[in-house]
């Protein structure tokens, strides 16, 4: 899986968490606070999109994402790793 | 759920809890701070628990054990072998809060003082380190009391879901409550930087790391558990379950979570499980708040409280501590154990909590902050504090602190 289709999943994923969101706002330096998305928000996009790649990612390898970017990041690290 | 390994009978005796004689209304908080009140239906309170000035962990958690003490006989009394406090609001490095705890309770001096800490799951552990101690002395008892107080984060989304409170629990071989499965637990921990207290006004908080690291724990203490129990699945094998509750609405999503990855419930019967084996935690723990420590047996008092068919039931219990450790355990929840949860007067002691503004809130929280970890001298009123709150039972108060040693008295119920 390429990196664009990773940030697709998670785009895809926000969008189906909170339908209210504007997929064109879905940028990488943004973050999902930006975006309005809560706490619960956050970890249910998190959570969906390992479940759409169909991976795990440990959680520690989340602890410096900061935005929708580094997100992707570590998902992509994350799919690649697991192979 | 299977039996226990150590083939003798150990479990709660008695519970009582201790959330304070003071609300504020979350709507409330998030009008004066200008928060999103959007946010308030995933957050899932409706009120917080505010402690008195002079109501720290120590004074918190001998309030709240005291009806179980009083309610012992000389010979109970004097098999009470240890006294375990678990806080992550410690007010010294060295001495345990239990040792203050243990003289406002006149316990007998044979006895063990200790304090064990690790976040949320404090409590917990301290439960199954009672546990294991009443195991290899069956006659005696030990008092385990869990008690927190909030972190400064004024103005935050975490604001609102913190709450102040004790729950103390009597364990022993002869229990009344709950009986537990030693041995059992499924366990799940590793260092993460999620929260940190490493100052009494300092909280090292990272929300979504916290939220992902109790899901991964989830996750990670269930497989464990169903490795030790064959069989054990999370939708069928558990009546009820108490969770870790951080704030009610995270506990709906690890359900969520945890049904999706640990059974093959389908997505259309979550929302009927969730009322029926979840919602009744959620019930104490949306009046009060996080109590930290405290806050998985106060789900645990909540389930068996409003639990619908309580007697017998199964309870799977989940708890998380950040930094992090977690366990998950069975136990059966014992014929008239909601009574005798009941009988301590708790939920109408919470309806009976006065009602601060959001000034009379944040006049209590900036006075705690004198009493703290750390601080030299602090004279309190008795007076005032008599006269704070509801008061509906005697509630044990700081009164000075002194180079560094605090005292202690009861106040009389009003």
């Amino acid at each position: 899986m390429g990196r664009d289709q990773v940030f697709a999943v998670v785009r895809d994923t926000i969008t189906a968490v909170r339908p209210d969101v504007d997929a064109a706002q879905i940028r990488e330096d943004r973050s999902m606070t930006d975006l309005g998305c809560d706490s619960l928000d956050r970890i249910d996009v998190v959570a969906g999109a390992m479940d759409r790649i169909g991976m795990e990612l440990s959680t520690d390898r989340l602890a410096d994402v900061r935005d929708i970017g580094g997100l992707v990041d570590a998902l992509w690290d994350g799919a690649n790793a697991s192979r | 759920m299977s039996e226990g390994v150590t083939g003798m009978t150990v479990g709660i005796e008695a519970i009582s809890a201790y959330c304070g004689s003071a609300y504020l209304d979350v709507e409330d908080l998030f009008a004066a701070r200008g928060l999103d009140r959007a946010r308030i239906a995933n957050l899932g309170m409706r009120h917080k628990s505010v402690a008195a000035p002079g109501e720290d962990v120590v004074a918190m958690a001998a309030t709240a054990a005291r009806p179980l003490v009083e309610a012992l006989t000389e010979e109970e009394t004097a098999s009470v072998r240890a006294v375990i406090v678990a806080t992550e609001s410690a007010v010294d490095l060295s001495k345990a809060a239990s040792t203050h705890v243990h003289r406002l309770l006149e316990l007998p001096r044979n006895c063990r003082l200790v304090e064990v800490k690790e976040a949320c799951y404090g409590g917990i552990a301290a439960l199954q380190m009672a546990a294991a101690l009443v195991s290899v002395e069956p006659d005696s008892r030990v008092l385990v009391v869990a008690s927190d107080l909030p972190g400064p984060n004024k103005g935050t989304y975490a604001e609102p879901a913190q709450g102040a409170g004790a729950v103390a629990v009597l364990v022993g071989a002869r229990p009344r409550v709950v009986e537990l499965t030693p041995g059992t637990s499924g366990l799940y921990g590793y260092e993460i930087a999620d929260f940190a207290r490493p100052r009494a006004d300092v909280d090292v908080v990272d929300t979504d790391l916290s939220l992902m690291a109790y899901l991964e724990c989830l996750r990670g203490a269930f497989a464990d558990y169903a490795s030790r129990s064959p069989g054990a699945d999370f939708a069928r094998s558990f009546d009820l379950l108490a969770m870790h509750t951080p704030f009610p609405g995270m506990v709906r999503g690890a359900h969520r979570t945890g049904l999706r990855r640990l059974s093959d419930l389908g997505r259309d019967r979550e929302q009927e499980d969730f009322t029926r084996r979840v919602e009744p935690s959620l019930r104490f723990p949306s009046e009060v708040g996080n109590i930290y420590a405290a806050t998985t047996l106060l789900a645990m008092a909540s389930a068996i409280a409003y639990g619908a068919d309580p007697a017998g039931a199964r309870l799977g219990v989940f708890s998380y501590g950040s930094g992090c450790s977690s366990e998950f355990f069975g136990c059966r929840v014992l014929p008239g154990a909601a009574e005798v949860v009941a009988s301590g007067g708790f939920a109408d002691e919470l309806a009976a909590r006065r009602r601060l503004t959001v000034a009379e809130y944040d006049d209590a929280t900036e006075a705690a902050t004198t009493t703290t970890f750390g601080a030299c001298d602090a004279k309190l009123e008795p007076d005032v504090l008599a006269s704070w709150g509801a008061g509906r039972r005697p509630r044990a108060v700081l009164t000075t602190i002194q180079d560094y040693r605090r005292e202690y008295t009861w106040l009389p119920a009003r």
